[in-house]
């Protein structure tokens, strides 16, 4: 008995393979269950292969889209359609920020504890951060250009303007989809960002040169590098200091002030300002920049002035909008209204609400000063901006092949009540602060007076 | 107003689901939890069976029936003495109450009675065995440590009451049932309700009925239940019209379980029934070849007018039968080729039927047996590698086998063809969530064999992720309970049997679990008692006597005998027994002392010169007076046996009198305390519970003789006194010799 004792533990061993497995299983479970659930073979999910189950409101309760066994209904005001059409998607799915793509587990109502029960197998009702009217303003303004507008409150981290144009009704498609409406350029896309740069150049220098204010250039309207090289301005700007070059947005100054910081330094600001990174968006990934830093010379001065291999993406932009506006350190941006409080508090639980410092306190001050002093003594004041305490730096960034340059516009409003930053980019449409001020007013005179 | 009503029973039946998920999955918790640990916490304390005296007169407790003698370590009685073989001899006792020695080809053999021992010879009390030199002699309990250890394990055995599961269980299908009722709407099969209520009755007679004979194990038999309620979930899913058939296999399984448990009590009567089994298996599987049908790649089906079974299921109960084997049999080379015979046919078989999964399953328990009975790596090792010879023949005859195997672990890359079946199974866990989606809203349903190789993904689906993990812990406590069995087992037999059952259930598992969720290549076999399937529900159910038959726990099992054969014998003893107080074991510690109260491990261990001989005192203390046998006397004896003084030493040796002599002075202290405490009448029926028809029990040919002896004799002897036991018989046969 003894002997046969010893050896049925052998039986135990069989007992310990299937404890071990089954541990392994709900961990992988726990891992992947999510993308087992919205894997569109799911019996339960989908019928037919068409997802049924789910809808997407917007800030104020109006519907923007319910999935339906007889497909997606939509929001009724076309424009309000057309301007959130890279949220909800469109009725092939081809959009990649789509709700059907990048929320589904959302939309059925995914989570590791309830599997996808929903009453009376519903689905859930998702609710965006965004306002439909606001987008739809914005999304006229931008009248046909292709484009993006985003605007997001910079002490909750609420996203109340996503557009991206070109775009169209998905309850009425054009018989040609417009090339690029698929693409949500808020999100999905980089751009060169001229001089809207020009504040992170700005700020290395603050943080690493003794005498960054006091630091002066006398402008000739171009430096000339040899070999045919050379930065130009379009007029010539005499001497200027930091802040008088950042509001005249002198090419010549930011040329020598990039050499003078360095290209190491200028990298390192570049990541702090979370340029480089991508964002999560409550599941939804922005495309993170690109830089290239020469050691020197007229490509590292060009890299300082926000052209050459610069590309940002304009959510990354406005972000870091909303460090400067905040104090140097930025709330994550979201979309999603969490929809009860336990989640809640798991979000807050599971995820930075906050970035890293991007820059110092003073050095936010600064700029924020500087930015206001752009706006009143370069880009028309109050009579431009009516009302608004805007801060803000233009870019006009010039894009080969291209008839004219891609219009930026980004700052925030320096106003406890109506805490905005915002990034406005217009492609192929002129300067920036005229283009990408004219509409971020349209869009900002609706959201504060709404 | 019609439409109002509708509107609220709509309303009503939406939130049932979402409520019953979750109560549904608290009474699963209640139940299975309850019950799981129940035979995890349980102790199950040795039987003492005889006491061996050894040469330096302290004596070793046997706890088993089967008992190997030897110097090596893993021998039950360890012999110190440099004459001993490493594996000496057996000393093994039958159902029937007789020990039998056999010397194991010593190298200086054994002698019973100065008489070399050739063959198997009976040992009876008195006899002295003579090994390497020392004498032994086999000495049966007095009586009163026979209540006392009873009373032991007792203590020990904590008793899980069932009524409380049985009632939750009773809610949970009727739970069920009402969900069906809202999830398939119009679609309702009315057999459903009638299958639910068959399979709530078995479990309720079955329980009464065992209550009935006194039984209060139940915790193995709930789980089954509680398995084959999902079982028949899961068949109204899928086969709704199969509910009623599964129902009434669960029936026939519980019946065969209760057939089974009532044969293998009796393991001589048991094993003369093997060649039958045999020969039956090997027709079966014959005619399984001949006549079998095709389902599923396999030809494992054999239809008999209107009525299919799987012969290879059937062959499971046959195979672990054949397999086991008691520690006598151990040592024989024939019962190994018998044996060795029959798998490899087994598995002839069901290689040309191409039912690859239960091949694996008999593979695997085959390897268990044969490790459980040898012990021997190396002939392990031999056989694992021919076989994995043999696998990669199958897999090279076999390309839809291959297949399985070259999609295992990249379901994801094929989700619609070779990775079809695991990709469903883990997107409808993942939607099951917790307390999944109530029964009857699942769609894995709708997939082939969904509710048998499918089955885990099935229940997760719709019972949720908790009670899927729940079904799987209680084949591994299965597993457990059967490997705890074999401290206190008796037979080897019997533990080889349960724990070779547990391992098939648990590999079941394993194959049909892991392969559903691609942690392995998808074979096809049955999760046991809760995939679809009538020949697999039976065969669970019949596969679970073995484990019943190991449970020893006092009064738990049907399959271990407990009870008296002769009513009017047992209420005597009752009577008895209650008018003697000694059954405290309280007051019997305080009595007997320290050395009594040590554990009977210490007393294993030989040392040729121990100073303190564990028992001795009993023997000094055999010269007391006793002041007033007749008490004592009544106490065990028999109906007819008058009282009458004992003449200690009549013809048998001074032991077995001497130890009972010290039950007197218990009396008096006993008295008093165990009467204030608690009235006599529920003590004493608890002894007739624990009478123990192998104390009581008769040994056949001799018996009547003495009993009509003692009778017309008057005097008490040590039958009258430990009944007519057949050590005791015999012992006394061998005193006169």
């Amino acid at each position: 008995m003894k002997k046969i004792e010893k050896r049925a533990l052998l039986c135990l061993l069989f007992g310990l393979i299937l404890l071990g497995g089954v541990c392994f299983f709900i961990y992988e479970d726990w891992n992947e269950g999510g993308a087992w659930a919205v894997y569109e073979g799911n019996r339960d999910v989908y019928a037919d292969g068409d997802l049924a189950k789910g809808a997407l409101y917007d800030t104020d309760g109006e519907l923007l889209m319910r999935n339906t066994a007889d497909g997606m209904i939509y929001n009724d005001d076309a424009d309000v359609r057309a301007a959130c059409m890279h949220i909800t998607g469109d009725r092939d799915n081809n959009i990649s920020t789509g709700a059907n793509r990048v929320f589904l587990e959302r939309m059925i109502g995914f989570d590791f504890i309830n599997g996808i029960y929903s009453l009376n197998n519903d689905g859930e009702d998702v609710s965006l951060t965004l306002d439909g009217d606001i987008c739809a303003t914005a999304y006229r303004a931008l009248s046909g250009r292709k484009g993006t507008v985003g605007v997001y409150n910079y002490k909750t981290g609420e996203i109340v303007c996503m557009v991206s144009s070109p775009t169209y009704d998905p309850e009425d498609p054009p018989s040609t989809i417009p090339e690029g409406a698929y693409i949500n350029r808020f999100i999905s896309a980089a751009f060169a960002p001229g001089s809207t740069f020009k504040l992170v150049t700005a700020a290395a220098s603050i943080e690493t040169q003794d005498d960054a204010y006091s630091y002066e250039v006398n402008c000739e309207g171009s430096i000339d590098y040899g070999h045919g090289d050379e930065v130009t301005d379009l007029s010539v700007h005499g001497t200027v200091s930091l802040k008088k070059a950042l509001e005249v947005s002198c090419n010549c100054y930011f040329a020598r002030l990039s050499e003078k910081v360095g290209s190491r330094t200028l990298k390192k600001y570049v990541k702090k300002a979370g340029l480089d990174r991508s964002y999560d968006i409550d599941g939804i990934e922005t495309k993170a920049g690109t830089f290239d830093f020469p050691d020197g010379g007229v490509n590292l001065a060009w890299t300082g002035i926000g052209q050459w291999h610069d590309m940002v993406n304009p959510c990354g932009m406005m972000v870091y909008m909303g460090a400067i506006a905040n104090g140097g350190t930025a709330v994550m941006p979201s979309i999603i209204k969490p929809s009860n409080i336990v989640s809640e508090k798991i979000d807050a639980a599971t995820t930075a609400l906050k970035t890293d410092d991007m820059i110092d306190e003073e050095t936010a001050e600064a700029l924020t000063s500087m930015m206001r002093n752009n706006v009143e003594n370069h880009y028309g004041g109050n009579s431009a901006f009516p009302g608004l305490e805007l801060c803000a730096k233009s870019g006009t960034a010039e894009v080969e092949g291209q008839d004219r340059p891609n219009a930026w516009f980004t700052g925030f409003l320096n106003d406890e009540n109506n805490p905005y930053a915002f990034v406005v980019v217009v492609e192929n449409s002129g300067y920036g602060s005229e283009v990408g001020g004219a509409v971020i007013n349209t869009v900002l005179q609706d959201l504060v007076n709404q | 107003m019609d439409n109002g009503y509708d509107g609220i029973m709509e309303y009503v039946t939406l939130y049932f689901t979402t409520g019953v998920r979750w109560v549904c999955m608290g009474l699963a918790i209640l139940i299975l939890l309850h019950q799981i640990f129940a035979l995890l916490r349980m102790r199950n304390p040795s039987e003492i069976w005889a006491y061996l005296k050894c040469p330096d007169s302290s004596t070793v407790p046997l706890t088993h029936w089967e008992n190997l003698m030897g110097r090596a370590r893993g021998c039950d009685i360890i012999l110190n003495l440099s004459g001993v073989s490493r594996s000496h001899g057996t000393l093994v006792r039958d159902s029937e109450g007789v020990w039998e020695y056999r010397d194991l080809n010593s190298k200086n053999g054994s002698f019973i009675n100065g008489r070399r021992v050739t063959e198997p010879a009976i040992l009876r009390a008195g006899d002295t065995l003579t090994v390497g030199g020392g004498d032994f002699q086999l000495y049966p309990l007095s009586a009163r440590e026979r209540i006392e250890n009873i009373e032991k394990r007792k203590r020990h055995t904590k008793r899980t009451s069932p009524w409380l599961s049985m009632l939750a269980i009773t809610i949970f299908q009727l739970l069920t049932v009402i969900q069906f009722h809202v999830a398939l709407g119009d679609d309702y099969p009315g057999q459903l309700t009638a299958a639910f209520i068959i399979l709530c009755a078995t479990m309720w007679a079955y329980v009464i009925a065992l209550r009935m004979l006194r039984r209060t194990g139940f915790e193995v038999e709930l789980i089954a239940f509680f398995l084959s309620t999902l079982s028949l979930s899961l068949t109204a899913s899928a086969y709704p019209y199969a509910v009623l058939k599964q129902a009434f296999c669960v029936l026939l399984g519980v019946m065969l379980f209760f057939a089974m448990c009532w044969f293998l009590r009796d393991l001589n009567k048991a094993k003369k029934l093997i060649p039958v089994f045999l020969g039956a298996s090997v027709l079966l599987l014959i005619l399984n070849l001949a006549i079998g049908t095709v389902a599923y790649g396999s030809q494992n089906w054999i239809s008999l007018g209107g009525f299919t079974f799987q012969p290879s299921e059937l062959i499971k109960i046959a195979f672990i039968f054949i397999g086991a084997a008691s520690l006598n049999e151990l040592q024989q080379r024939k019962n190994l080729a018998i044996f060795l015979g029959f798998s490899v046919f087994c598995l002839g078989c069901l290689a040309i039927m191409g039912d690859f999964g239960t091949a694996m399953i008999f593979f695997a328990t085959y390897l268990v047996i044969s490790f459980l009975r040898s012990g021997d790596f190396t002939k392990m090792f031999l056989v694992l590698g021919g076989a994995g010879l043999m696998g990669l023949m199958v897999l090279r005859f076999k390309p839809y086998i291959a297949d399985r195997f070259s999609v295992w672990r990249h379901v994801w890359d094929d989700p619609t063809d070779a990775g079809f079946q695991q990709v469903q199974t883990m997107t409808s866990i993942a939607s099951g969530g917790i307390p999944g989606l109530g029964a009857g809203e699942g769609n894995l349903s709708d997939v082939a064999a969904a509710s048998t190789d499918l089955v885990f993904g099935m229940l997760a689906e719709e019972w949720g992720l908790v009670i899927a993990v729940l079904a799987v812990l209680c084949i591994i406590t299965l597993g457990v309970f059967a490997y705890r069995s074999i401290i206190a087992g008796r037979s080897t037999y019997y533990s080889i049997a349960a724990c070779a059952a547990t391992s098939m259930f648990m590999f079941q598992t394993i194959l049909n679990v892991f392969g559903s969720v691609d942690l392995l290549p998808l074979t096809g076999v049955t999760f046991p008692f809760v995939s679809s399937g009538g020949t697999s529900m039976i065969v669970s159910w019949g596969m679970l006597a073995f484990l019943k038959a190991a449970d020893t726990r006092q009064n738990a099992s049907l399959a271990v005998r407990v009870h008296e054969k002769d009513p009017d014998k047992g209420l005597k003893s009752v009577e008895s027994v209650s008018a003697v107080d000694i059954y405290d074991p309280e007051d019997l510690y305080a009595l007997l002392g320290e050395e009594y109260k040590k554990p009977p491990k210490k007393a294993r261990k030989q040392e040729p010169r121990a100073s303190e001989p564990v028992r001795s005192k009993p023997i000094a203390e055999s010269a007391k007076p006793k002041p007033q046998p007749e008490p004592e006397r009544t106490l065990f004896r028999r109906k007819k046996s008058e009282a009458a003084p004992a003449p200690a030493a009549k013809s048998t040796p001074a032991k077995p009198s001497s130890t009972s002599a010290p039950a007197q002075p218990s009396r008096t202290p006993a008295t008093p305390g165990v009467r204030r405490e608690e009235p006599q009448h529920p003590k004493a029926v608890r002894y007739t519970e624990v009478s123990d028809e192998d104390f009581f029990g008769k040994f056949d040919p001799p018996a009547p003789k003495k009993n009509a002896k003692a009778e017309e004799d008057g005097p008490l002897t040590l039958d009258d006194i430990f009944g007519n036991d057949g050590i005791f018989n015999d012992g006394k046969k061998g005193g006169k010799r």
